[in-house]
């Protein structure tokens, strides 16, 4: 099947991945549905634990023991990903689907050099001569800007610092032109001017890589500046999503709200921050009914009871809360 | 449990638990228990310890009952007869005494030791810090068994007590070099940090902060070198350079092995007890340091 | 700091404590107590007080002691180990005829252990929890809870005084001549066999145990997620990415513990009658042969500095953030 426009490039369907431990089962994404189009850079938010890193992570089927994806769909290039054999997963992992890690420097092989380490998906994926594969190296790291690239790819993770670990990083991760590109928590570890840096190279290799972005965080202002629509997570679930302006101006859900609020804001004063009440639920025996409801401000009785759907108040944004469904 | 009054965020008093240190014990006991093999462990160590206190009692002939020799195994003599006639099994239960007596001493001594020079190494730091350290090097580096060897044979008199302090002394370079780099590494923790801001003296933090951690790692690295001091003193007692009138382990495998070919249960039996032993502490002693969380720096 | 550098300040560290251990060697040597000509004329001996002077003299024992020990530290420097003073041998010519064995014997127990530790410790790691991790643990605990020698005393008892398969004692049958070189061979093999596997069996033991927790904990890093992700096979995540990185304390432990296996092959040498170099610093301790303790240590001593040496190098090689100190 070849994918049009209207295509999307991948197709979440209903994803559950569940951790099986002593205490019990962990429902980390429990029926999770999420669409990215061709170009698109969709953001997916959501506090500590919220699941959006193991969506990430099911994608690829990186999940394991104790952890198994138990059901649903991830339609790619017209396929199911769920439904492939592992062989099959291993020629879309680093090829057609790539994906940087929230630590650099220990996403890093510490044994191994950095242009070594590159190579190796080089190789991997793509069917280069030797002495093609030296220059592509070269070539990609020049391209996420490490100065010097030639010499610099002769050293090792520890040489590099934070931000040049993971330019490293990002330069493997698009070295075999991925359709599908998955940055979790990519600039969480790193300080805010690198940050700042890591986001402008993001910005500009979209352009050159044409390839679509799924961007995971729990900071809006690092997701607002790369994508276009924003998925918001909350214990396993979906609860919102929209394109980027949609979010700010008009959310929703009381959770979106929230987050949107806890955002301090450099022109408003305030005595206090904004802070959403409560704890993050356990994801053993999260809350019954609709799993935000014990710390929403406008829960009613009904929340407790019935778990809202998603629903699509608006073309292009979906909810999931009984106020709208 | 422990609790202090502290202002909230409202302004308001706030009672504070702060678990004491008979919750933490608890904790670590109830990691413990888990580990069916810790429990194992301890079981095995609680048996020895047993045997070895109660042999008087417990033994089914005393010391000085001889009976036929060279006898294998039987109804009257479990473990059978040495080459003169004594009861092996009354031989190995009052051997337990003298081995793990002298296990749990050396490692009384060795933690004496090692604590002493690892603090002040760690205290002075400075040129104190570095002769120490390069000789704790050198002493670590040469085979513990030729060290003891070489020291024990120049000794007129071999009684147990020397050896247990000649292993002692030998073994402070081990012992030493780890309270050192833990002390280091504790003294520059956040937490002590911000104790010491807030006006807590020297004497204080080590006393307080610093102490019980290093002892924690200690207490795991000593129940492993408990085994390994059993298993050196049989291997010099074996050798020779033991003393022959403690009848330890060692010393039953030594006057047994001329005779091996005829009575194999005469080296048997000791060696097993040595084995069992051993693996009683072992077994502990990676359950505490599951148990206590500890990861050795070198 | 490039290789040559890292090996050359080794170098020069092992100088001065070489300088280091000859004095502990001396002072513990010198400060027995006893005289050192009683064990000349052996115990019970009695020697007039003229002729006990003039030895003492002869011997360069009226000295005071710095003085003795820089005429033996002269001495030693030039090959010149001295004299025993039981069989007034050479103190070099002993134990360049006995190194041999202890080495042998060593490097065999050695590599063959490392050998099945790190084979059978990688597999109990990636199967971790299965019934072959639980039973190879098992083992392994009791393997390293026995004590060596009373294995090699089992170990004779069983195969050689009861099977017969095997000799008890010596290097080679003693009185035999053989028709080819490999027949020799043979034999010494068949002697050796059993010595080794004593060794070999705590040995391995613990080896085993350092290389499953290393590997344990190496599984669990950032960088084998990477690897992963990248599509590589799980074979060469597990031997080529994680392996690299596990034997770093494998290596460090194997170099500094050639102490420990002399320890052990000593008794072994003991027990099995082998003419090495353990089983002379026994009989010479026996016999308070000064000048031939002093000579053994400081073979033994030399040894290991070689062995730590040889260790440093490798981790250096193996470890590229060491270089860097």
């Amino acid at each position: 099947m070849e994918s049009t426009k209207n295509e999307p490039v991948l197709k979440i369907d209903d994803l559950r991945t569940y951790f099986f431990l002593a205490e019990g089962v962990v429902k980390a994404v429990d029926r999770v549905s999420v669409k990215i189009n061709e170009t698109e850079a969709l953001g997916l938010v959501g506090e500590s634990g919220c699941g959006k890193s193991t969506v990430a992570h099911s994608i690829l089927r990186l999940i394991r023991e104790p952890g198994r994806i138990v059901g649903g769909k991830v339609w790619f290039e017209g396929e199911d990903l769920l439904r492939k054999s592992e062989a099959e997963m291993r020629k879309i992992r680093g090829g057609r689907i790539a994906m940087v890690f929230q630590n650099p420097t220990s996403s890093l092989n510490p044994v191994f050099t950095i242009g070594s380490q590159i190579a190796e998906a080089i190789k991997l994926h793509q069917n280069v001569q030797k002495h093609e594969v030296k220059e592509k190296v070269v070539d990609i790291l020049d391209k996420v800007g490490i100065p010097s690239p030639s010499e610099r790819m002769k050293d090792y993770p520890h040489e590099f610092s934070g931000g040049m670990c993971q330019r490293a990083m990002i330069a493997m991760a698009l070295s075999c032109n991925p359709k599908l590109f998955i940055a979790d928590e990519p600039t969480t570890n790193l300080d805010v001017t690198i940050q700042a840096q890591i986001l402008d190279l993001m910005r500009i290799l979209r352009k050159e890589f044409s390839a679509s972005i799924l961007l995971i965080g729990h900071d809006f202002g690092v997701i607002s500046e790369i994508c276009d629509r924003i998925v918001v997570m909350y214990s396993g679930k979906v609860v919102e999503s929209a394109d980027l302006g949609t979010i700010f101006k008009d959310a929703k859900h009381p959770y979106t709200k929230a987050l949107l609020e806890s955002i301090p804001r450099i022109n408003i004063e305030t005595e206090r921050l904004h802070v959403i009440p409560g704890d993050v639920p356990e994801l053993i025996k999260p809350p019954s009914g609709c799993r935000f409801h014990p710390r929403c401000e406008q829960a009613t009785e009904v929340c407790s009871k019935k778990e809202p759907p998603l629903v699509e108040i608006k073309q292009g944004h979906e909810v999931a809360c009984l106020l709208y469904g | 449990m422990n609790s202090r009054l502290r202002k909230n965020s409202e302004g308001k008093n706030e009672k504070v638990h702060r678990p004491s240190r008979a919750t933490r014990l608890f904790v670590v006991w109830r990691k413990l228990k888990k580990s069916k093999l810790a429990i194992a462990g301890f079981g095995i160590v609680l048996f020895m310890s047993m045997v070895a206190l109660l042999s008087p009692v417990i033994s089914p002939y005393s010391l000085d009952w001889i009976g036929s020799s060279r006898m294998p195994p039987s109804m009257e003599n479990i473990f059978g007869t040495d080459n003169l006639g004594r009861d092996m099994l009354t031989l190995v239960m009052y051997g337990a005494r003298i081995s793990v007596y002298v296990g749990i001493a050396t490692v009384l001594v060795e933690i004496a030791i090692g604590l002493s020079i690892g603090m002040v190494a760690g205290y002075f730091g400075g040129i104190i810090d570095e002769i120490l350290m390069r000789i704790a090097d050198v002493v670590f580096t040469l085979p513990m068994l030729m060290m003891v060897l070489l020291a024990i044979s120049m000794f007129e008199v071999r009684s147990i007590n020397t050896i247990i302090l000649v292993m002692a002394v030998l073994e402070w370079p081990f012992m030493s070099r780890v309270v050192r780099s833990e002390y280091l590494s504790l003294r520059e923790a956040t937490y002590v940090e911000a104790a010491r801001s807030m006006g807590a003296s020297n004497l204080r933090i080590i006393v307080r902060h610093i102490l019980p951690n290093i002892l924690s790692v200690m207490i795991v690295l000593a129940t492993m070198d408990i085994p390994w001091f059993i298993l050196l003193e049989a291997t010099i007692t074996f050798l020779g350079f033991g003393d022959p009138m403690s009848s330890s382990w060692g010393v039953l495998l030594e006057r047994g092995f001329p005779h091996m070919s005829t009575s194999w249960w005469i080296i048997t039996f000791p060696g097993l007890a040595l084995l069992i032993t051993s693996l009683g502490f072992n077994l502990l002693g990676d359950g505490l340091r599951d148990a206590l969380d500890i990861k050795v720096r070198e | 700091m490039p290789m040559r550098d890292y090996v050359i300040r080794r170098l020069l560290i092992i100088i001065p404590t070489f300088f280091l251990i000859t004095l502990i060697i001396f002072t513990l040597i010198h400060f027995a107590p006893g005289d050192p000509t009683d064990a000349m004329v052996g115990k019970g001996g009695k020697l007039p007080p003229e002729l006990r002077e003039q030895i003492r003299v002869e011997y360069g024992l009226n000295q005071p002691l710095p003085v003795q020990y820089l005429i033996w530290l002269n001495k030693l420097l030039h090959g010149d180990l001295g004299y025993s003073y039981i069989t007034s041998g050479s103190v070099l010519n002993m134990i360049a005829v006995r190194i041999q064995l202890t080495v042998e014997l060593q490097l065999m127990a050695e590599s063959l252990s490392i050998l099945i530790a790190v084979v059978l410790g990688v597999i109990a790691a990636v199967k971790h929890h299965s019934i072959y991790d639980a039973s190879c643990s098992v083992a392994a605990l009791v393997g390293y809870s026995t004590p060596d020698f009373w294995l090699a005393l089992i170990l004779l008892l069983v195969f050689s005084f009861w099977l017969k398969w095997f000799p008890s004692s010596s290097s080679i049958t003693p009185g035999l001549t053989f028709s080819t070189p490999f027949h020799a061979l043979f034999d010494h093999f068949k002697h050796m066999l059993l010595p080794t596997l004593a060794l070999v069996a705590v040995w391995t033991a613990y080896l085993f145990r350092l290389v499953r927790s290393a590997m344990l904990e190496v599984l669990t890093q950032d960088y084998i997620t990477t690897a992963r992700s990248k599509g590589l096979k799980e074979r060469v995540v597990i031997y080529k990415h994680a392996l690299r990185n596990a034997l770093l304390p494998v290596v460090t432990y194997v170099g500094y513990s050639i102490g420990l296996l002399f320890t052990g092959a000593a008794v072994i040498e003991e027990i099995f009658a082998l003419p090495g170099l353990g089983q002379l610093m026994v009989e010479r301790s026996q016999g308070r042969d000064y000048p031939a303790l002093m000579g053994i240590s400081i073979a033994i001593a030399i040894m290991v500095l070689i062995a730590n040496l040889c260790a440093d190098i490798a981790y250096a090689v193996v470890d590229p953030r060491i270089r860097y100190d």
